[in-house]
């Protein structure tokens, strides 16, 4: 009895790290289909895509790397998917780092080949750029004094995409956009709230890894940011509402299991070490 | 024949000019030739256009002109060069004027941060007033921060188990406050060290903060009588990505087994990987971070952990200052005006949410307001 | 004289800066863009320094033969070959990050798989953290403990359902542990433990025969908890920090802090 208790209190962490990957494989083979209860938040981030029309300009800030894919990938792609359905104009540009690039290519790319979409003409990839600040005070004045020519290397306003970005104005800029994106691992989600949003008054949605959703509830409230998509349950649900199954949809009972065998054991911690309080 | 054909360039296409924000801002096509540069030309009252004024050259397809006087009528020409002499010119553009006068300086004083400059004044009020005070003799009392009266007991273990201690200051920049405290910290730590003659190993993800963390590691031992054990090659730099650092810094806990770990600064998603790495040898672990959203990581890992401002009042907790101390006590009193503040409000905005207070609630409110650019 | 300078750079350009903030007019507003333009060309010079000590601490140890030697070894060969090839796109392709450029295969499937595994082991990390962390050892344990189950429950779907078993189990040995536990004490402490006893039993019973009205509640309880005690608690930490950052920028300003510098 005693040696049960003890063990229930003390497991090993090894033994937890093996329990836990088998968790999260195994349940990957079953791909059941879960039901998904959207919060507010996500179903506003959602309508906010929704209610752009044809050749509005939906501006997508890639801030994140392959540490947050699962996470933040497959909102991304439903993103992309509700505007490219509608014909809403996409610029891409990360400011965090280079990886954010990698991962955003990766997504628009997928999401255009399939809804034939042509680079240049319904989409234009802007590059990575650093220096928070002076990147964000640029964009509000010319996008071209940032990014004077796209990732491939040719100048953005060479593009047929450019004629219809500016509209009826000569310059690219955060007055043209009618909505931004962003997709958030680092610091820099506070910057484009605390930056742009305070003094140029753009319309923003974010999505966030679990771990900073917290941190950006208060821009919420405050009613700085339509919409806020958070973690991997965030992502599903935003699957969900645009009734597509992505990556989301299928590694979510990962989650649901891990979630599970975590409080098994902790429960089993805790009853041992009660238990073993009682006994004394 | 070819060459000659490629040296007759095409003209600068569809030239567009157009006032706004009084800038004149031109835009054109690029011609389907390589273009060396462009030379943009302009004419007004007081240059005609067979004597043009050259107001400037670029590469890109487009010229902001800055420089314009209000009711002046412009027109503009855009010269494409191919090579330094074979040139050709576009058409005249449309005339066009600036009408406003160009806007009257903004003033020295931006009013809509009136309420921050108010607070400001208030706080180093307060701030002075504790630090003067303290000078005096009138230290106030300072709670005992557990995780600093630790720092002893975690170096005096670490000699006695004869292991290295490993201290981070986490990933972020020298201009950061919550580094700065971090290497306060260390230096206190390194003062200690010096003493039992046991290693202080300190890996850096910026080169700036290596350098800050040397001269505070050396000072610590210079000021305990014992420069002669300083390694300088225990400080060293790991690198600039994030997991990447938070991959070395945990090679090193699992080689060298430190008896403790300190976590001192700002972190990010690698908190948890460090601590539970170094918690997992078997190190005592003391960390002491202002990120909010990686405390919880820190305290479920660590044996202490400094909560946000308490990491800020570290340095002067140590150096038992008086007069450092003191200005901790104007952090309090910041504190209960600013909780005052906040009941008001949460009272007047329910108030006014069942009719009553609306005027009030609207002007106190306003009081608060920050404005923007 | 050598505390002296750095005092007095610090206060001048501390009070520059917090000046900057209030002052609109040009061109103050580009002083702040200005110096941090500084900065980062000063920390540009210092990566060098970063890298020759990071060489030299790893040559040195190659030299010594010390037992770890071999993953010096590794470093310094990988740090060469991740150097020279940047180096070559920059010649071959115009440079290292260009779409067809072989170096950004090198990052593409080298580095972020690399990257993405360091993070994904935070996962485990977690799970062995938490299991360590979460036990009932008083009642603000308890009430965390329970709080984190719910959140945890509340992110995933079923989870309400899922939750039930666990609470239930929870609750009863919980509920059992203060009436033994309250046996041991006389007066008010004998009166709040059978208090607890009696709420954790109750509670744990009521979600026996109530358990389809609870698995609904969790999510929505859930977001409540992350939404309000949760802001709440960060917003008031987020404060005291900001005054701390206030008063400890001053301290500097004004060099009654010195402890960063010699």
């Amino acid at each position: 009895m005693r040696a049960i208790l003890d063990f229930l209190a003390l497991i090993d962490r090894r033994i937890i790290y093996a329990v836990l990957i088998f968790a999260i494989i195994l349940p990957l083979f079953l791909k059941p289909t879960l039901p998904s209860s959207p919060t507010k938040e996500v179903i506003e981030a959602y309508n906010a895509v929704e209610s752009l029309k044809e050749d509005d300009i939906i501006l997508i800030s890639t801030d994140y790397g392959p540490s947050a894919y699962p996470e933040l990938q497959p909102v991304l792609e439903v993103v992309l998917e509700q505007s490219f359905k509608k014909n809403v104009k996409v610029l891409l540009m990360t400011h965090w780092q280079f990886e954010g690039l990698i991962v955003g290519i990766n997504a628009i790319e997928k999401v255009a080949k399939r809804y034939n979409k042509v680079y240049g003409k319904d989409y234009l990839i802007l590059g990575f750029k650093p220096g928070v600040l002076g990147v964000m005070i640029g964009l509000s004045e010319d996008f071209r004094k940032v990014f004077p020519t796209d990732y491939y290397g040719k100048p953005i306003d060479s593009y047929e995409i450019y004629k219809k970005l500016i509209k009826d104005d000569t310059v690219l800029n955060y007055k043209d956009i009618n909505l931004l994106f962003g997709f958030e691992a680092g610091a820099t989600g506070d910057s484009w709230v605390q930056i742009v949003q305070a003094r140029y008054g753009v319309k923003m949605a974010f999505a966030v890894t679990a771990v900073m959703a917290p941190g950006y509830f208060p821009y919420y409230q405050a009613k700085q940011i339509v919409g806020l998509v958070g973690g991997l349950k965030g992502a599903f649900d935003y699957e969900s509402l645009n009734k597509s199954k992505g990556l989301a949809s299928l590694i979510m009972i990962s989650q649901v299991v891990v979630h599970s065998v975590i409080l098994v054991f902790i429960l089993l911690g805790n009853v041992g070490f009660i238990i073993r309080r009682i006994l004394g | 024949m070819l060459f000659v054909v490629f040296n007759t360039p095409l003209p600068a296409e569809s030239l567009v000019v157009k006032v706004e924000n009084n800038k004149v801002i031109l835009n054109w096509k690029h011609p389907k030739v390589p273009i060396l540069k462009y030379e943009i030309y302009r004419a007004s009252d007081n240059f005609s256009k067979e004597e043009p004024e050259l107001i400037g050259q670029t590469n890109e397809n487009y010229f902001i002109d800055t420089l314009v006087r209000a009711n002046v009528n412009y027109s503009y020409l855009v010269r494409a060069y191919v090579n330094d002499t074979t040139y050709t010119d576009t058409d005249w553009s449309n005339v066009v004027l600036v009408k406003i006068e160009i806007q009257e300086k903004k003033p020295w004083f931006d009013i809509r941060k009136l309420p921050v400059l108010v607070f400001l004044i208030i706080f180093g009020g307060l701030f002075f007033f504790f630090y003067y005070s303290s000078r005096l003799g009138n230290v106030p009392y300072i709670r005992k921060i557990a995780g600093l009266e630790a720092i002893d007991d975690a170096v005096g273990r670490a000699t006695e188990m004869g292991r290295p201690i490993i201290y981070t200051t986490g990933i972020g920049a020298l201009s950061d406050p919550a580094i700065i405290g971090g290497i306060a910290i260390l230096k206190y730590v390194a003062k200690r060290v010096a003493g039992y003659g046991i290693d202080l190993i300190v890996p850096n993800n910026d080169p700036l903060i290596m350098l800050a963390s040397r001269e505070a590691v050396k000072e610590g031992y210079t000021e305990s009588g014992r420069p002669d054990l300083y390694k300088e090659e225990n400080i060293m730099f790991l690198t600039t990505q994030q997991f990447g650092f938070a991959a070395g810094f945990n090679g090193i806990v699992v080689r060298e087994k430190p008896g403790a770990a300190f976590y001192q600064g700002y972190f990010y998603a690698e908190s948890l990987l460090m601590a539970e790495t170094s918690y997992n040898v078997g190190s005592i672990n003391i960390a002491g971070t202002t990120a909010v959203t990686q405390l919880p990581f820190f305290i479920v890992s660590c044996d202490y952990t400094l909560i946000g401002e308490e990491l800020y009042a570290a340095s002067a907790y140590l150096s038992k200052n008086p007069s450092e101390i003191g200005t901790i006590k104007s952090e309090d009193i910041a504190k209960v005006l600013l909780i005052v503040f906040i009941i008001i409000g949460a009272i007047l905005a329910t108030t006014s949410s069942f009719g009553v207070f609306t005027e009030l609630k609207d002007l106190y409110f306003n009081l608060f307001k920050v404005g923007g650019e | 004289m050598q505390t002296q300078i750095p005092v007095i750079v610090t206060f001048i350009s501390g009070i520059l800066i917090m000046a900057l903030f209030f002052i609109p007019r040009e061109p103050f507003t580009q002083i702040e863009q200005l110096t941090s333009r500084w900065y980062i060309i000063i920390s540009g010079f210092a990566l060098l320094l970063g890298i020759d000590s990071l060489i030299l601490y790893h040559w040195r140890k190659i030299k010594r033969r010390d037992k770890d030697a071999v993953y010096s070894l590794i470093l310094i060969i990988s740090f060469f070959i991740a150097l020279f090839w940047g180096i070559w796109a920059w010649y071959a392709y115009g440079g290292p990050f260009i779409s067809n450029s072989s170096y950004l295969w090198l990052f593409q499937n080298i580095y972020l798989p690399l990257d993405a595994t360091m993070f994904s082991i935070l996962g485990f990390f977690i799970a062995s953290a938490s299991y360590r962390a979460f036990r009932a050892r008083n009642l603000e344990s308890s009430l965390l403990l329970i709080s984190a189950a719910i959140v945890m429950m509340g992110r995933v779907p079923f989870g309400g359902s899922i939750f039930i078993p666990f609470f239930f189990v929870f609750m009863i040995v919980a509920g059992s542990y203060f009436l033994y536990i309250a046996t041991k004490y006389t007066g008010f402490n004998a009166i709040f433990r059978y208090f607890l006893a009696i709420l954790f039993l109750s509670l744990g019973i009521g979600v026996f025969f109530y358990s389809e009205l609870l698995s609904q509640f969790i999510p929505s309880l859930s977001n409540w908890i992350m939404q309000y005690p949760n802001t709440a608690g960060q917003r008031a930490i987020i404060l005291g920090l900001t005054l701390g950052s206030i008063a400890f920028s001053l301290r500097i300003i004004f060099g009654i802090e010195r402890g960063y510098i010699r």
